[in-house]
């Protein structure tokens, strides 16, 4: 409670008032409701509030109380050193963008990065790109970056790199224990449709030691496979799931990859001293029946205590039953991806956000035909899984770049 | 709820009233079980001191009637979520005035559902404001010289629709 012994370091040093008829400390907590959005506009209003939305303690009273965080999407169109990150919030249709990642001059292109966020910190961690000191010149090399963005000072850091570079892995945040899991991964850039190395290596990042840990490796080498943690009461496991492994030739000349209709996973000690090994589960479909996983994403489902595993293939929403390793069809998306467009699918607030991007070709407005204009709408369809309904939601896009959702790279942050 | 006192194991009997005395002197029965809903109250049930009138000389009468009746409502059973809802926006729905001595009056009592509803309808009239609106509302000082203002109101990245 607000008058319990919590040590009150309120960024007031000046004793100047909050809100005038409130003690401080109750001031904080109202102000600490303002969704984050609307924080930075409020900081002009006196002294006292810009102390205080820059505060750590505004952040740590935040996150004391889930209700009051906003959980707002993050958006990396391009290479983040060119095209600036931004934050979309869906509740104001706001949106905010963020500081470039500090720029390599030997290193362009990036893509394939991962991203993820636990508690006010944005990750962006590996990826594949070109490295001009690298010989031949045009072959991607993978990255081991790690970059945090901190909310408080806004500016990137950077972290120790990862053992292994990779790009196109499966990466989790593991919030209770501070940490990021990274498995396989493998060097192909976007530019090309094949080819590209596969790894089977696993890490573990500790934040507060900033060091990389190999873990058990994965059974067999995978990349552009999908990972995510399920929580269910005590229990913490480490999914990876699908990813490309060897390839054939069609022909004797298209290389064609050969998708994993597999998982693997791995049990987490809280310890972390004693990590399992991978425990593979079998096929979850029929040859023939899809050709890959589509992207995935996870609800921790509280009410009934089972963690909804869900995922976006073309146009249907599949949720994942694990007692039978099996995909049941949820839903289908009311209005489908035409050829170019594709959908970026995350878990917000509880439910699942299908997004792309019209061009403002789509739009009545302009008349304008120029290939790469500025602005265009962000389209998102929202499922709730609990009352099995969808929703719309139209937002004018200010991003400079074009946005391809094959390509983009989302993930969602609680601040 | 929690354990409380050891004399009641004792569903269908009358139910057992607390008495609170507030600043002005009025007094107001709540049931114990509402009651419990009060941090405050529920160490003080506990301490077996709820026999006599609770004096509360932080909350006056007329904030203590809404306060028993937020309690009281809250502490029904087999309310559901949405009509709770519904009736907890009308409860906050008055002057921010009352709302802030619904908020002392939660902290005081240490009532964490009724201190979070309070807290959050001011964060809702704060949030739809322009700075200059919130000073005139909340009749807070502005400090700032104007190029400072315009300096702050430059960092703010966040755009609307």
């Amino acid at each position: 409670m607000v008058r319990s012994s919590s040590p009150r370091s309120t960024a007031t040093p000046e004793a100047a008032t909050l809100l005038p008829g409130l003690p401080n400390d109750v001031g904080a907590l109202v102000l600490s409701f303002v969704p984050y959005p609307h924080q930075g506009r409020l900081r002009a209003t006196c002294k006292s509030w810009r102390a205080f939305f820059s505060s750590k303690a505004l952040i740590s009273l935040r996150h004391r109380n889930p209700k009051a965080l906003s959980h707002l999407l993050c958006i990396f169109p391009q290479d983040p050193s060119i095209a600036p990150p931004y934050l979309f919030d869906p509740h104001s249709l706001g949106w905010c963008p963020l500081p470039h990642l500090p720029a390599n001059p030997h290193v362009y292109g990036l893509c394939n990065f991962a991203s993820v966020s636990i508690g006010p910190h944005l990750y962006v961690l590996g990826g594949s790109h070109f490295d001009t000191r690298s010989f031949p010149l045009d072959r991607p090399q993978p990255s081991s970056s790690t970059f945090r963005f901190n909310f408080c000072t806004g500016r990137w850091d950077r972290l120790a790199p990862m053992i292994s570079p990779r790009g196109s892995f499966a990466c989790v945040a593991v919030p209770s224990s501070d940490q990021i899991l990274v498995a396989g991964g493998g060097s192909r850039h976007n530019m090309f449709g094949a080819a590209g190395s596969r790894m089977s290596s696993v890490e573990r990042y500790d934040i507060e030691k900033d060091e990389w840990l190999a873990l058990d490796g994965l059974p067999r080498f995978r990349a552009g496979c999908e990972g995510f943690l399920v929580r269910s009461g005590e229990h913490r496991e480490f999914w990876v799931m699908g990813g490309y492994g060897r390839s054939r030739t069609i022909s004797g000349v298209f290389p064609v990859d050969e998708y994993y209709r597999d998982a693997v996973v791995l049990e987490l000690d809280d310890g972390g001293c004693d990590w399992g090994k991978w425990r593979e589960v079998g096929d979850m479909w029929e040859e023939g029946e899809r050709r890959r996983l589509g992207k995935i994403v996870v609800l921790d489902d509280d009410e009934r205590g089972m963690p909804g595993i869900f995922m976006l293939d073309e146009n249907d929403i599949f949720r994942y039953c694990m007692t039978a390793n099996r995909w049941r069809k949820e839903s289908s998306v009311p209005t489908k991806a035409t050829g170019n467009t594709s959908f970026g699918f995350v878990a917000l607030d509880g439910e699942l956000y299908v997004v792309t991007l019209r061009n403002g070709n789509d739009l009545a407005e302009t008349r304008r035909s120029r290939p790469f204009k500025r602005g265009g709408a962000l389209f998102v369809q929202v499922y709730c899984p609990r009352k099995k309904t969808w929703r719309t939601l139209v937002a004018k896009s200010p991003l400079h770049c074009p946005l391809d959702f094959r390509n983009a790279v989302v993930c969602t942050i609680h601040l | 709820m929690s354990s409380s006192s050891s004399s009641s194991s004792s569903p269908p009997c009358p139910k057992k009233m607390i008495t609170l005395k507030s600043s002005d002197g009025e007094t107001f029965e709540i049931e114990e079980i509402a009651a419990l809903q009060s941090k405050t109250l529920e160490n003080m049930i506990d301490e077996n001191c709820a026999s006599t009138p609770i004096p509360l000389p932080n909350v006056k009468g007329k904030i203590l009637a809404k306060v028993v009746e937020f309690c009281t409502k809250h502490a029904e059973a087999g309310a559901d979520a949405e009509t709770l809802r519904a009736w907890d926006a009308e409860f906050v729905g008055v002057e921010h005035a009352i709302v802030f001595d619904y908020i002392l009056a939660a902290n005081f009592l240490e009532i964490p559902t009724l201190l979070d509803l309070a807290c959050e309808s001011v964060a809702e009239m704060i949030k739809g404001k322009t700075p200059d609106e919130i000073r005139k509302f909340f009749n807070i000082n502005n400090a700032f010289s104007p190029e400072e203002e315009e300096d702050v109101r430059r960092q703010n990245q966040w755009a609307f629709e």
